[in-house]
């Protein structure tokens, strides 16, 4: 869309509506964007607070742990494998954090060992399930179980914040510049993530490697190397989700994140990728998480029964895959 | 692989087949059974007793009957994974049918109706829409719960009634099997008849197998597919109504704590590919009593309830090595 400025500058307006045009009327982003701007219209007219700095600035900061995880999980399953065990690392990751901090009141090693935690499951999660061959879903499902295990194993109960170091409280709580901290988080691990997802080798490779491992194997691309690298992307993503989650909550809880890896996984189907692999966006994540924060920014703002919020969040994933199947079959992709 | 076995004729005799099954899937899984049955004898005094056994057995048959539906449907290369808010929905219905109309059977039939609604609704969404049966299905998951907390507004529903005859049916025995366990058991074998010697069963595993050849060779593809979500839907409902039966309640978070995960681990265990079109029902049972009785010992063993999805989860992941062992060492077999 960017390269239209290239054109003569006739041409290239003309240029820029077809595509855009084609964008919102052909593609899954397109689809997504026209209902979460239906959305947005729709809260704005009903609701006085919704369009407010402050209302936005509390939707995105509350989707910004899913959006982290879900742009690792985007990459990994373009790459045609999957995680299910970010949510339970929502909850070890957490515990063990929070103990560390209390034990050493040292905030970079606590971060550390967090993400240091990410980098040791994403090896075990692509040693199952690329070295074993064990099928991603099936190995990280049963990573599910352990880790959740584990972190109930470290502690019975949950580990409160005995170290009052004020910085950490910031990660999930401040503001920077008037912007609260997660959302800055988020939309720089996007942005990072989406440069390297469509302009840099590593990301033709992971589009490569799903979409046809023989022939990118025949081709010369690592593809057991291209898989952990997504493996340990994921699971470090969703440990820095962990961490920023734990901050906000400002203690450790071994029952936390339980579902957390539906909504992500949720979440980056719902943007288009393929469960298949080979095929996928990154917008496209972006724009289904904005949705499903919306979805529940709306239902509390509009005060409605809030049990409604989980039967929404399915309806409109059922929704979305309907008009993404029928927008293919228009197009005669299937 | 019966097929395969059958046409091998070079052994014959009780001791060759007994070597060739021995190198199959099902008797890995017994071996793995009986390992875990023995080492819990030998920890923990408790599971010494008969009863134990009988207990679990009637505990496990929700999973076993739900079980039934997602292996049939896993076949065929499809996915349910709504099948823990199923249990929810079916326990609510019923027990809301109970209380407006004073009359157990027609509760009954309501709550077993749910199941082949939803799934008929699975099966218009995936055969006709063609929309991917994994992401639809998590779509139902939450859409079900949700419209189950927002109907009972998350509290139980009881069974003003109080029919006994209903929970009673949970508790009774035929002989000395449970009830719900004899009620497993039919369902396993009819679906073992129907898998294995009726055209139906074969067809299941053709289209699991390639389905692009499946429908070119004739086979209805969309029908049948159709017919698996009602069944594997309609299989989640029997779950939840024995469920219902143990608790007299209709309970909104019946299910949630990740009944479809440990249904669908057991399948797996048992052998089912995720790709479809291999595994056997027998070794879906197998896997399931394996999960079931795992959990069973750790408990009795006083073991946290959340370290025993530490040991759940390693035994799946050795199970599934050692299913993805077996299929090396077979195709260096048939070189």
């Amino acid at each position: 869309m960017l390269d239209s400025s290239a054109e003569t500058r006739g041409r290239g307006i003309g240029k820029f509506l077809t595509r855009a045009s084609h964008w919102l009327l052909h593609t899954q982003e397109g689809v997504l964007f026209f209902i979460v701007a239906a959305i947005w219209v729709f809260l704005t007219i009903q609701s006085p607070v919704f369009f407010t700095g402050r209302n936005i600035g509390v939707l995105l900061s509350q989707v910004s742990m899913t959006a982290i995880t879900a742009v690792g999980m985007t990459i990994l399953l373009i790459s045609g494998e999957i995680d299910a065990s970010v949510g339970s690392m929502q909850a070890f990751v957490g515990v063990i954090v929070m103990s560390v901090l209390n034990s050493t009141s040292n905030l970079a090693l606590g971060i550390m060992v967090g993400l240091a935690i990410g980098v040791v499951v994403g090896l075990i999660n692509s040693l199952i399930s690329l070295r074993l061959g064990i099928n991603s879903l099936i190995a990280t499902l049963a990573m599910l179980s352990i880790v959740r295990g584990a972190a109930f194993g470290f502690t019975e109960a949950s580990i409160q914040n005995t170290h009052k170091i004020p910085t950490f409280t910031e990660i999930g709580n401040g503001f920077f510049l008037g912007v609260p901290w997660p959302i800055i988080f988020f939309f720089a691990v996007f942005l990072i993530f989406y440069f390297v997802l469509s302009r840099t080798t590593f990301g033709r490779f992971v589009h490569a490697v799903g979409a046809n491992p023989e022939a990118a194997t025949l081709a010369g691309i690592p593809v057991r190397l291209v898989k952990m690298a997504g493996f340990v992307l994921t699971s470090v993503l969703a440990s820095f989700s962990a961490i920023i989650l734990l901050s906000r909550l400002n203690s450790g809880q071994n029952g936390i994140g339980a579902g957390f890896e539906l909504e992500a996984i949720g979440a980056v189907l719902l943007g288009g990728t393929s469960l298949s692999g080979g095929e996928g966006s990154m917008v496209g994540t972006f724009l289904a998480v904005l949705l499903l924060g919306t979805l529940k920014n709306g239902i509390v703002l509009l005060d409605i029964n809030s049990s409604w919020q989980v039967a929404v969040t399915g309806l409109i994933i059922i929704v979305a895959v309907l008009l993404d199947a029928r927008r293919r079959r228009r197009l005669g992709q299937d | 692989m019966a097929v395969l076995s059958k046409g091998r004729r070079g052994n014959s005799g009780a001791a060759g087949r007994m070597s060739r099954w021995l190198l199959t899937r099902e008797a890995g899984l017994v071996i793995l059974l009986l390992a875990v049955v023995v080492l819990f004898w030998i920890l923990e005094p408790s599971t010494r007793q008969q009863r134990v056994y009988w207990d679990l057995l009637r505990e496990i048959s929700p999973n076993l009957i739900a079980a039934i539906g997602v292996t049939m449907l896993m076949l065929a290369g499809e996915f349910d994974l709504s099948i823990g808010s199923m249990l929810a929905v079916t326990g609510v219905t019923t027990v809301v049918v109970f209380n407006g109309t004073d009359n157990m059977w027609l509760g009954i039939i309501a709550g077993l109706a749910t199941g082949p609604i939803v799934g008929s609704i699975h099966g218009y969404l995936v055969t006709q829409q063609k929309m991917n049966s994994l992401v639809t299905t998590l779509g139902s998951l939450f859409a079900l719960r949700g419209m189950v907390y927002v109907y009972t507004n998350k509290t139980p529903i009881i069974d003003e009634n109080g029919f006994y005859d209903f929970q009673d049916a949970y508790y009774n025995n035929l002989g000395p099997a449970p009830l719900p366990f004899v009620l497993a058991v039919i369902l396993v074998v009819l679906a073992l008849i129907v898998l294995t010697q009726t055209e139906f069963g074969r067809n299941i595993y053709a289209i699991g197998g390639n389905e692009t050849a499946a429908r070119v060779s004739g086979i209805k593809v969309t029908l049948i597919k159709f017919i698996l979500f009602v069944i594997c839907a309609g299989c989640a409902a029997i779950s939840g109504m024995i469920l219902t039966m143990q608790t007299g309640t209709g309970y909104f978070d019946s299910g949630s704590s990740g009944f479809e995960l440990i249904v669908i681990a057991g399948v797996v265990l048992g052998g089912i590919a995720l790709s479809g079109g291999k595994g056997s029902l027998v070794g879906t049972v197998l896997g399931i009593l394996i999960l079931g009785m795992t959990a069973k010992g750790l408990r009795l063993m006083g073991v946290n309830t959340n370290m025993q999805l530490m040991v759940t989860g390693s035994i799946m992941i050795l199970a599934v090595f050692m299913h993805s062992f077996h299929d090396r060492i077979s195709i260096f077999r048939k070189r």
